[in-house]
Order: structure tokens, then sequence, then C-alpha cells
């Protein structure tokens, strides 16, 4: 019984926000760049203007029947002030424009963060302006006339891929907190949102599979980071971080201390190295190598079906095998 | 959002501040320990602000609600204060709130209890006074609302915001005062407890009206449209007093609650008429006062069978009316067998002296105006005195005043003089109200005090009716005269009860002046602001627009209101048109929407110039047009604000580029 209830009533709220997106999409629509003026500012009272409203009304009748030409002074005055609040709060968020900058990359399933570039209106300073995004936190600002200001605006990174970021809601209730103007604008805000990082074994024999010279060597362990496996002799262009310092002080000749990744010790990380697991888990597991050997400065490359990268350091290039990971169909 | 719900610093100096402001001017009448709990609670939650006492637990709360709700009922047990019980519970309810306030939601229950208070305190005072100190509680509580939704931490900027917002709304706010329709009281309303009523009381035991000559408290304000008549001539009656006990004269029952219709129907049409205004000070008492044969065209106010007036409830806030008195009409030419009766009630026995000598004169004079002239002529020849501060009388108190003790003031003068006449079988009957006035030049009006409280002698006559006689005026006629005020300037006990009152510096001319002026403004005070309803309303519209403008009132209002939201429009209007801005994004998106029908739209989030570079691609040949169209719009969206040759040239690039795009078109379909 109750889950039909609440059945039909989540229908009739999909309804409800599908009609309310569908009109903001016309009334308000997407741009990079938006000016709060009269057809995107929405204003209502809030409670507390509600509360306002009906105390001046009963201090009117109360004026009305003990006849006190000050109560309704004094009820009159309370309904100007709130009749003025709608001046106050609209004007406060009127002439304000907003510039979508863009998204900084994020991983899914943490916070990512969008950039917005406020610029105030002429002459016109806005106090107090709520800005977020529905649900996520808000930030609370106040804007100097004639200024520019840039803010960060969380948002739950929850789907991987190119994300384009809800409606921002920007708010305000200054001065008097009787009336609240909004709007909710679609900045044409766009982040890329990685795979969320899992570590994950790899599946041994499809790395075989696919590597044969190196199974044809013996299936000898390929050299990682992960694990220490033994020196070997010091060849040219060797990293001075694996120069086993010790064994050179023992006279024992410049030695290379060997790591091992029991299986993920390529330099390129191979899309098969999961076979068997889903698409997302495949993608979290390769996402987490590359975060894990670019935090080594290791080379790294990327082998996905019909798309190979070759290898490269830095964080340039780790941003590129992450945006495949991301945008990968 | 958690930062924007927790309470800035700076609401609780402005909470702190408006609740002493609302609690100070109750702290007199409030029970002392009432005034002491809500201290208590102001202490304690500065204490809590600052972090040196803990906030009440919600066991704490229920047991003081439990001991102070209950007690302020015990308070005021068997009383019917209920608006004292109100503000009391107000008060405290605001108190304990602000205990237990921990958001914004709070801080705004309590400003409501503010306003709510600000309103009850109209109750007990309308003063100018109390107007301007509610006003500076206001601009508090609107200081304490704009402290809590604004990045401001300066009280000083709150002030300075919340005096604009005032001003602001003054306008708004005085044109819905004088126009807003003002109706009758919907249902009773508790009043607040009387403070003691203060006037003319309606028995008369020689004495009473000697304690309201000490007093210098104001009566009433008068203020005559047209010539104002002489001194002596401003009677102003209150109540008759016609039932005798031997010590003491009061009304009598029959007298009461009984409306009469209109008893001077015989008016001559070229008698003298008098109209004016009234504002009466609360007496907590039903009586009106007015010259001789007044009517008050007012619901509230009834004639009774004396022709005085009489307030529907007693009168505890300022009341203004309006009279029209026709002073030389004929009042009761035939007077009812128990009128007559009335009019000559007396006890049984007593003041044998008095009685021998009215039945001597009733024996030497045939005409009753001949023996009432007696009379009088005895006051004005034999050594009686005029005094406020009388020897005391014995049970026999007609005999003691007449034959012994001859010193007395009006009460023992009219009360002793209508004795007489009853015994002698003239109807009489005794008056109580004030006589005289101060005029106050600044604002044409005469100022009546307490002091000038007097009573004097109504007698019947054959043929006249009531006719007045004052023998006070025998006796010493310069009180008449002159006044009250210079008459008795110099006599002990006058203004006695007073004594700080202003009166007291009459003879200092800057003190006097200031004393006059002060009460010109608040007089007008009353009569335009606190005495401000239906009445006045119409005057105002009246003379605003006319009586004939009157009658298209609504639709002039009508007009005006709508002029004044087609300014506002208007204004908005121009704002928007200020913004080219808009116009420019506006081209812009058209021209998008037209080169979406050639299937070249404008992905969603896609920039102008990026937009521009593919299309670019798309019609290599028009990338010079396209990208001088970029160009301008990157000019007029992100760069400076558009300006409307900008917007123009814009509209002119797209027209160029839409036509040549179409041209293109329809080539490249000829040519497949």
């Amino acid at each position: 019984m109750d889950t039909t209830a609440s059945g039909r009533f989540q229908f009739l709220k999909r309804w409800a926000l599908n009609l309310r997106e569908r009109w903001l999409v016309k009334q308000v629509p997407a741009a990079n760049l938006v000016s709060l003026h009269r057809r995107n500012i929405f204003i209502l009272p809030t409670r507390q203007g509600m509360l306002f409203f009906s105390v001046a009304l009963i201090i009117f009748v109360a004026a009305i029947n003990y006849s006190l030409s000050l109560a309704f002074a004094l009820a009159f005055l309370m309904i100007s002030l709130f009749l003025l609040g709608i001046l106050h709060t609209f004007y406060n968020l009127h002439g304000l424009q907003l510039q979508g900058i863009g998204g900084e990359p994020g991983f899914c399933g943490e916070s990512g963060v969008f950039v917005l570039l406020l610029q105030a209106g002429q002459h016109r300073q806005h106090e107090a302006i709520e800005l977020g995004f529905p649900g996520e936190a808000t930030i609370n600002i106040k804007l100097a006339a004639n200024t520019r200001k840039r803010v960060t605006l969380a948002l739950n990174l929850n789907k991987r891929g190119l994300l384009r970021a809800p409606r921002v809601k920007i708010r305000s209730v200054y001065p008097l907190g009787l009336w609240q103007a909004w709007s909710h604008l679609d900045l044409a805000l766009e982040g890329l949102v990685y795979p969320a990082p899992v570590s994950c074994t790899p599946v041994q024999a499809s790395a075989f599979n696919r590597h044969e010279e190196e199974a044809e060597e013996g299936g000898s362990p390929r050299p990682g980071a992960e694990d220490f496996h033994g020196l070997r002799d010091y060849r040219s262009g060797d990293s001075l971080k694996q120069i086993a310092w010790k064994s050179l002080a023992r006279g024992q000749g410049l030695k290379i201390k060997q790591f091992v990744d029991t299986a993920a010790d390529s330099q390129i990380l191979d899309w098969d190295m999961f076979s068997g697991l889903d698409k997302e888990t495949r993608l979290s597991a390769l996402c987490h190598l590359v975060l894990q050997r670019s935090s080594k400065d290791q080379a790294t490359g990327l082998q996905m079906p019909g798309l190979a990268i070759e290898t490269g350091n830095g964080p340039a290039h780790q941003h590129r095998l992450l945006e495949v990971l991301a945008l990968w169909p | 959002m958690a930062l924007i719900n927790q309470i800035p610093r700076a609401s609780f100096f402005w909470i702190l501040v408006f609740m002493s402001m609302l609690l100070l001017p109750h702290v007199a009448r409030l029970p002392l320990w009432i005034s002491a709990f809500c201290f208590l609670c102001l202490v304690w939650r500065t204490a809590i602000h600052l972090d040196s006492f803990p906030s009440p637990n919600s066991w704490v709360r229920l047991l003081i609600i439990l001991v102070v709700v209950p007690g302020i009922f015990m308070q005021y047990q068997g009383t019917a204060e209920a608006i004292d019980i109100s503000v009391s519970l107000l008060l405290v309810g605001a108190c304990l709130k602000l205990l237990e306030m921990r958001d914004r939601r709070d801080v705004y229950i309590v400003i409501i209890l503010g306003f709510l208070l600000l309103m009850v305190g109209f109750i007990y005072s309308q003063s100018m006074l109390a107007a301007t100190y509610n006003l500076l509680v206001m601009l508090v509580l609107l200081s304490c609302m704009l402290s809590m939704n604004s990045h401001e931490t300066a009280p000083s900027k709150h002030l300075q915001l919340a005096s604009v917002m005032l001003m602001q709304c003054a306008p708004l706010m005085l044109a819905m005062f004088l126009l807003v329709p003002r109706v009758a009281p919907l249902w009773a309303m508790p009043l607040p407890a009387s403070a003691g009523q203060t006037g003319i009381s309606d028995e008369m035991t020689p004495g009473d009206i000697s304690r309201l000559g000490r007093s210098g408290e104001l009566a009433f304000r008068a203020t005559f449209n047209g010539q104002q008549p002489p001194n002596q001539a401003l009677y102003w009656r209150g109540l008759v007093l016609d039932h005798f006990d031997g010590r003491t004269w009061r009304r009598s029952r029959s007298a009461l609650a009984e409306p009469t219709q209109k008893v001077f129907a015989e008016t001559d049409p070229n008698a003298d008429i008098l109209e004016y205004d009234i504002i009466l000070e609360p007496t907590q008492q039903p009586w009106l006062f007015g010259i001789r044969m007044a009517e008050v065209q007012s619901a509230g106010v009834l004639l009774d069978r004396n022709g005085t007036l009489v307030n529907r409830r007693p009168v505890n806030q300022r009341l203004q009316y309006q009279v029209k008195s026709y002073p030389a009409a004929a009042f009761d030419r035939e007077l009812s067998r128990r009128s007559r009766a009335e009019a000559l009630q007396l006890p049984e026995a007593g003041n044998p002296a008095a009685r021998a000598l009215a039945n001597e004169l009733r024996q030497r004079y045939d005409s009753d105006l001949d023996l009432v002239m007696a009379i009088l002529q005895r006051f004005s020849d034999e050594p009686f005195f005029y005094t406020l501060t009388p020897p005391i009388l014995s049970e026999a108190s007609i005999d003691d005043f007449l034959f012994q003790t001859r010193e007395g003031f009006c009460a023992h003068y009219a009360g002793s003089m209508t004795y007489l006449l009853r015994v002698a079988g003239i109807p009489a009957r005794v008056v109580a109200g004030y006589q005289g006035g101060e005029f106050n030049r600044f604002d044409d009006y005469l100022m009546i005090y307490q002091y000038n409280a007097h009573a004097w002698t109504e007698v019947w006559l054959e043929g006249r009716g009531w006719v007045r006689f004052d023998p006070t005026a025998w006796v010493a006629p310069d009180r008449i005269i002159q006044g009250a005020e210079s008459f008795f300037a110099d006599s002990s006990g006058f203004l006695e009860e007073s004594p700080f009152s202003f009166l007291r510096f009459r003879d200092t001319p800057w003190l006097n002046n200031l004393r006059l002026r002060l009460d010109a403004m608040d007089y007008a005070w009353n009569r335009w602001v606190i005495s401000y309803d239906t009445d006045l309303q119409l005057q105002f519209l009246d003379n605003l627009l006319g009586v004939e403008g009157r009658k298209w009132g609504l639709t002039v209002l009508l007009a005006l209101l709508a002029a004044v939201l087609s300014l506002v429009a208007l204004w908005l209007w121009w704002q928007r048109r200020e913004e080219s801005l808009d116009t420019m994004e506006r081209v812009y998106l058209q021209f998008c929407r037209r080169m979406a029908r050639y299937g070249l739209a404008r992905e969603t989030g896609e920039g102008a110039s990026a937009y521009a570079h593919r299309l670019a691609a798309a019609l290599p040949q028009l990338k010079k047009l396209l990208l001088q169209v970029d160009q301008v719009v990157n000019q007029g969206l992100y760069a400076a604000p558009a300006r409307t040759e900008q917007v123009k040239n814009l509209r002119a690039l797209v027209n160029q580029l839409l036509r040549q795009v179409k041209a293109n078109r329809n080539t490249s379909a000829s040519g497949a």
C-alpha cells in the first residue's frame, strides 16, 4: 500500500520536475554568460516574510478593533516594508552577471569544483548572494559595485564522462529576509569526470596472452615498482633512485634494485589486464594504475581496443590517459 | 548553509537593545517580579552569548514555563485585565525564546513578538512621545533584521540602512494611512485596566470639585468653527445632579441609560448656533461635555433626558467629537410630572434654618424669577467668600454654610441655592461641568483644565424652561469673567496636586509660550493623527479633491494607483533599456536560431567564437563576415557594456550574413 502510494507520488514528482525543467529551459535558456534581469529572476516571500505579513494583518485588525490610529500606522508601515522588500531583494540580484568558466576535472564519487566569474552591475553592490548547485553546499558572498569575483562551487561527481553541470541556484534574501529572489541558471558548465580509482588485481592469464614476447622469455616477472625482486648490474640510463646505495657502500659495485609488480609490471597498461570484469570496474582499475604510476613518476602508456597511447610522463600525459578513460564509451 | 543559519554577532547586540527598549515602557505597569524575570532573562542571554553561562536545557525551560505562566494568571486573577495579561505573556514569551534562540527562525520569532509588543504598547499610550519612542524601537528591529541578512557587521551601517528603508516606506505608509478606509470595530475588545477615574464624578459632596481645583491636568480641548464665545458664556455642561440626600448631590437613577429624542425640536432657526470640536482626555467615565443644548452626530453618543451627552462606553482613550450647540433654545418648556417630582426631590428633614429662609422668601415673592434673584442678591450682598480651602461643614451642611461659615466654592453655592429653591417649590438642579478655558493663540483653540471644573444651578421657569443661574458669578464675578487661572493664581490650594506643572510658570512669558506651543503640537497630533477616522478621512478627501471630486473619489484613486503602477513599470523598462546587453543577446540568439535552420545549430555550451569558427569552416566563402559578427558579439557581450550602435552594427551584419547564406544556399540548390 505504502509503496504504491509513494510510487505514484514519485511519478508525480518526476513529472513536475520534468515540467519545471522544460519551462526553465524556455525561460532561462542555457548560456555561458547570463546577466540577471526581470525575466530570469523569480521572487517569492520567505516563510519569515509570510509570518511578517500575517502579523501586519493581525495588527491591522487589532487597530480596527481598538480604533488605534498609531496601530494603523504600524500595520501600514509593516505592509510598506514588506512591499519595499520586493524591490530591495530584486535589485540585489538585478544586473549581476555570471559567466561559467568551467569545471576542473575530478574523480567519480568525489566532489568536483566548478568555476564561475561574477561581475557586479554598475553602481550596484550585491550583498549576501548565495550560490550553489541544488542539494550541494552553498557559498555566500558579497560583491562590491563594478568588481569581479571568481567563485568555485562544489558538485558531487557521480557519473564518469563529460559532465554537464546542473543549473546553478543563485539566491538572495537580502536585506530583510522577507523575500527570496532566486534564479536557476544553466551556465553551460562542463567538467570531465574520471573513473573512480579502484585497486584491482589484474587477471594474469589474459595479460600473458597479450604479451607474447614476454611470455617467450620464460614468464619471468616483469619489472615493476611494487615488490623488491633482486639486484642487477647498472646500465647507463637507469634512474638514480633505483641505485642500491647500501651495496655500493659494501663495495659490491654499482647495482640497481629491481622491483616487480607481480602482474602490472608493464609500462603499457592494457584494457585486457582486467578482462572478465565489467567495463566500469576495468576503467576504475586502469585509472588507479595510471595514478599509481604517475605518482611514482613512471612512464605509462595505455592500450585500449582500437586505441593506443605510447608511454609518457608528466601531468599533461596523465590527464590525456585519464581523459581517454573518462570518455570511454 | 550552516554558516548562514547561525545568528550573526551583530544581531545579538540588536536583539538585546530592542528587548530592553520594549521592556522599558512596561516596567512601571507590570508586577515587579515579571519585570525582574524579563531582566534576568536578558542578563542570562548575554551570559550565554559571552560563554560564561550555559543555555537552559529543555527541563529547565519547561520548569520556567510551568512556574511563570501560571504565575502570570494568578497575578491577574479576578481582574479583567486581558491586555495586561497579554503584555506579560508576550514579554515573558519573547524572553524565554531569547534563552533558547539557536537559529535564524528563532530570531525572527523574537522580532515578530517585538512588533506585536509595539502594537500593544499603543493601547496604553498614543502620545507623540510614545510614537517617537516606538519609531526608534522599529528602527532597531529593522537593524536587527538587516544584521541577520548582511555581511555588514557594523551596527551603524545597519542603522543607516534601516533609516533609509523607513524613509522609503514613508510615502506609501502615509498614503495608506490617509486613504485606506477606516472600518468600525469588528468586535468588542478588552481594554487595559483603568488608571483610575479622573475628572468630574457623578456625585458632588462639597469638597470634590475643590480637589479638581488643585489639579493642572488637561480635561479637554475645544476648537470653534467661527467666532468663539466670550469666557462667561463657556459653561460646559457635564452631568445633571438632581438627587440630594442631605449631604451629597447625585445623578438620579432614572436619567441613566435613557436616550431621548432631540429635546430642542422647537429651535428658532435664527438662533445662534455654536459649532465646535472637542478632544476629551480619557476619564474612564461616560459623560461628554458641551455647551447648553448640545447635539452630537455620532452613533456612539446619546443624549439623556437632562440634555447631557453620554458616551456608550467609558472614555478610556482620547475621544474626539463634533458638537452643535443651540445656547438660546428653550429647554423643556413643559415639565413632565415625573421630571417635576425629580426636580423638587429633597430629604424629609434637615437644615431647618435653610428651610425657614426658603419659606420666608416664598411668602415674600410670588414670581419664581424674583425669588431666584433674591437668593443671588443675598449671596452678593451678605459677606460670602469664595475660597478653594473652605472650612469643614457639620451634618447640617447647608445651614452651616449659609449661616455660619459662609466660605466655599461653586459646589457650596450651587448646592445651597438649589436646596433653597426646591424647598420653595421651584424645580431646580445642580449641573456639574467646566467653566471657561484658556485660549491657545498658536493654534486657535481652548484648553480646559481640571481646575476649570465648576458647578452651577439650573432653574425651571414657567414658559422659559430650564434657565442657568450661576451663584458663583454673584459671589466672585472675576472667577467667571477672567477665568479660573487668573482668579485662583495666588490662592492657596490651587495646583497643589501638580507641583511641577508648567502652569505654575504662567508669569514667565517665554516659558508660558513654550507651554502653549507644546500643547498646540500635542493638540495637532491628537487632532490629525490619533483622532484620524472616517470623518476626517472624508474631510481630507474633500479638501484634496473637492466635494464634487469625492464623488469620483474611487475613480480618482484607481487612476492614481494606475498612474503609480505605470510609473514603476516605465521605470523598470527604462532600467532595462539602458542595458542593451540583453538586446545584443537577443539579436545573437536570433542569428543562432536562423543558422540552426540551415542545419548549423549552435551546440549547447558552445562558445560564440568556437561556433563562429565552426560556421566559417562550413561556409568558407562567408568567413570574413562570420568573424566580424563574432568580433562584435565578443565586444558587446564580454568586454564593455554594449552600446546602442554596437547592437545596430550587429543587427546589420547579421542581416547581411543571413541574406548571403540564403543566396548561397539557393545557388547551391539550383547548381545541384
